[in-house]
């Protein structure tokens, strides 16, 4: 390596010491040449880090600048011969291919639509429902979810007539936009939602930041800037925007799609899919980054949003499951969750996701109705008087013991800093009480009174019991909860044991 | 200029903003967050079509400015010498006389990338996709950080040859 060639080299290691800096500022001077062969070093520099950064974008070549002709003077049989020329290079220009279609779950297509690994044009597409990902030759990622119409623009851009998309958009791709019918969002290197209704187009930003340019504005410049975990509507005729709360509207997030593992993709967006869009979904706790940079549990459920989201008190953000997800710690003291559920549920299904560092005390909380007196109230706790239990209670105002407790063993040992996925099924119409830890029904217990539940005012975590002194308390973390007013079937509970599993692994 | 324009012309002079920007701001990191403060930068601000300079030179003058303040908001110490107006200005009109596309350039290496051996590899993802330093990664592989160095210098001359006989044989095609 000559002297030169090295001080190139450790430039780009951040390590040039001062004399080699003199050196190779005189050596770009010397001759312009010298400067090129500095700068292709830096293009090389930046495509292996674009590479390996983002190795799902592999590019190919397409067309770029929209063609332009010009006809004048002609007479009408050529006119003829160029409107058939027209036609042709519109046919043409439609069908340049301009991403490959990278990942599809459960999609269903009201028009053609390319097959997975396949490019798709710039021709206009109807997804009736499912999630389709394309990615494009910048980089840029796009997950599209059904119900939804849209066109791939150009290899920077798509054009969302109506429903939902999310992008994700690396170093190489900055400025990819996502036009709406009334602005086009720029984004800036991110990962946005866009959601377009009727009523407005909805932008929400995960991740970094993005701009958009209202459809009427009269100058190119973007009219509002967003940062991390803001969100906009902008009304259907491009004139204003206006800051919206981030709404739980649950995008389905380029990540949870992963392109080349059918199976695990499958399970975890057919999962993702059903929570969000199940009717019967009260409440859904995701417990991750966005809930951490929002300082509170948001409710994703799709029917009650806006409603029931959790108010954080001295529990603390940890790892999840998996190293990229996150999870409320509990430290065995006050912390805990503050949630008021008001839905009365006829029959309820509880889904939670926890690791329990410690058993030290006879019951250990996850979620609990607060107070004693209300009949309608439910406790979810993992015992351990004997040996470690999952504990469904209500009260029971009319028996000789106040509570029903349904008293679920654990299958094997529990082990403690594990993560573990639990299902309790009140089921009102079997009057029955089902358990199932970690994929395994543990049992059927038949239902002492048969009365609807409503979680109301609640605790996740430390429970206080309505009085002073605390008497429930969590030594572990929660990475999930989910509550349905309806008792899930089997096959349900055994997905959404799978989606967990399969998120791991594709994490 | 409409939104829409500016979109595609910024597609355009991206690759070139992003590699001045790597030519002065040699960490991994850093020049991602210039290169996304310049697009704010673009698409925030009107690009004056009467001026005498094109939209490539503005978009350069902002990635060079961005640069330089990241600099100046990172230190107190004087700028590097590789910053001052001089290297620059020379940087600014090589950049202009690199015709390559750059976006040929990244197609061409994905084919050079899959013909490497898999240690190859590996020193790279470690390098570019974890980023490690070279410090790191000599101390990992229990070897001297100069071969760590040598090995990086290699790879990276071994792909732009392949990188250049690609794009050779790609013109020498589209001669036909």
């Amino acid at each position: 390596m000559s002297d030169q060639e090295k001080n190139i080299s450790d430039f780009f290691h951040d390590q040039l010491t001062p004399e080699q800096e003199k050196a190779l500022r005189d050596h770009l001077l010397a001759d312009v040449n010298n400067a090129k062969a500095f700068l292709k070093a830096a293009a090389m520099h930046v495509h292996l880090r674009n590479h390996f950064n983002n190795p799902g974008g592999k590019s190919k070549r397409f067309f770029r600048s929209p063609w332009v002709f010009r006809i004048s003077a002609i007479s009408s049989v050529a006119a003829a011969i160029a409107v058939v020329v027209l036609l042709v290079l519109w046919q043409r220009w439609l069908n340049t291919p301009i991403a490959r279609m990278t990942g599809a779950v459960a999609a269903k297509w009201i028009t053609p639509a390319p097959g997975v690994g396949a490019m798709a044009n710039r021709r206009q597409q109807e997804l009736a429902e499912g999630f389709a990902e394309f990615t494009f030759p910048n980089g840029a990622q796009v997950a599209v979810e059904g119900p939804a119409t849209f066109r791939l623009e150009s290899d920077h851009s798509i054009r969302l007539y109506s429903g939902r998309l999310t992008t994700r958009v690396p170093s190489s791709a900055v400025g990819f936009s996502v036009d709406v019918p009334s602005a086009s969002v720029v984004d800036l290197g991110t990962q946005i939602g866009v959601d377009v209704s009727d009523q407005n187009s909805h932008v929400e930003i995960f991740e970094g930041n993005a701009g958009v340019h209202l459809a009427n504005s009269p100058t190119a410049r973007m009219d509002r800037v967003l940062s991390l975990a803001s969100s906009v509507n902008i009304d259907p005729d491009g004139n204003t925007i206006t800051d919206a709360p981030p709404e739980p509207l649950a995008f389905t997030r380029v990540d949870q799609l992963e392109p080349d593992d059918t199976h695990a993709t499958e399970f975890v967006d057919n999962y993702a899919h059903r929570v969000l869009n199940d009717p019967a979904l009260i409440a859904y706790y995701a417990f991750d980054g966005r809930d951490e940079v929002l300082g509170r549990l948001t409710n994703r459920s799709k029917t009650t949003a806006g409603k029931f989201d959790g108010q954080i008190s001295g529990a603390s953000w940890t790892v999840g499951p998996t190293p990229h997800s996150r999870a409320l710690a509990f430290d065995g003291s006050a912390a805990r969750v503050l949630v008021n559920i008001t839905d009365p549920a006829p029959s309820l299904t509880l889904v939670a996701r926890f690791r329990i560092d410690a058993l030290d005390k006879p019951y250990n909380s996850l979620l609990m109705s607060d107070g004693n007196a209300r009949v309608d109230s439910c406790h979810l706790q993992i015992s351990n008087i004997l040996r470690p239990a999952l504990l469904f209670s209500n009260p029971s105002p009319d028996k000789p013991m106040p509570w029903n407790n349904y008293h679920f063993h654990w299958p094997n040992q529990l082990d403690l800093h594990s993560w573990h996925f639990v299902a309790v099924v009140y089921d009102t119409s079997a009057h029955t009480v089902t358990a199932w830890v970690d994929d395994q029904q543990v049992s059927t217990l038949p239902m002492l009174d048969v009365t609807p539940l409503t979680i109301g005012a609640a605790t996740i975590g430390s429970w206080t019991g309505g009085e002073e002194h605390t008497s429930r308390s969590l030594t572990g973390a929660i990475s999930k909860i989910g509550i349905w007013k309806r008792s899930l079937a089997p096959d349900e509970l055994h997905a959404l044991y799978f989606a967990e599993q399969s998120n791991n692994e594709t994490n | 200029m409409r939104i829409e324009n500016v979109a595609r012309q910024w597609a355009l002079v991206q690759p070139s903003a992003a590699m001045l920007i790597a030519s002065m701001v040699p960490n991994i990191h850093d020049s991602q967050d210039i290169l996304q403060d310049v697009a704010e930068a673009v698409f925030s601000h009107d690009f004056d079509k009467s001026s005498p300079q094109s939209f490539r030179a503005w978009v350069m003058g902002i990635a060079r400015h961005k640069a330089l303040d990241f600099y100046r908001s990172k230190s107190r110490k004087p700028l590097p010498l590789l910053l001052d107006s001089a290297v620059l200005d020379q940087l600014v009109r090589a950049s202009n006389l690199i015709v390559a596309d750059l976006d040929r350039e990244r197609e061409a290496l994905e084919h050079c990338l899959q013909a490497l051996p898999e240690k190859s590899r590996k020193l790279l993802t470690l390098r570019y996709q974890q980023n490690h330093s070279c410090e790191e990664i000599a101390a990992e592989n229990k070897v001297g950080l100069s071969a760590i160095k040598m090995a990086l210098h290699r790879l990276r001359i071994a792909l732009r040859d392949c990188l250049d006989r690609q794009l050779s044989n790609e013109q020498s095609l589209e001669g036909t």
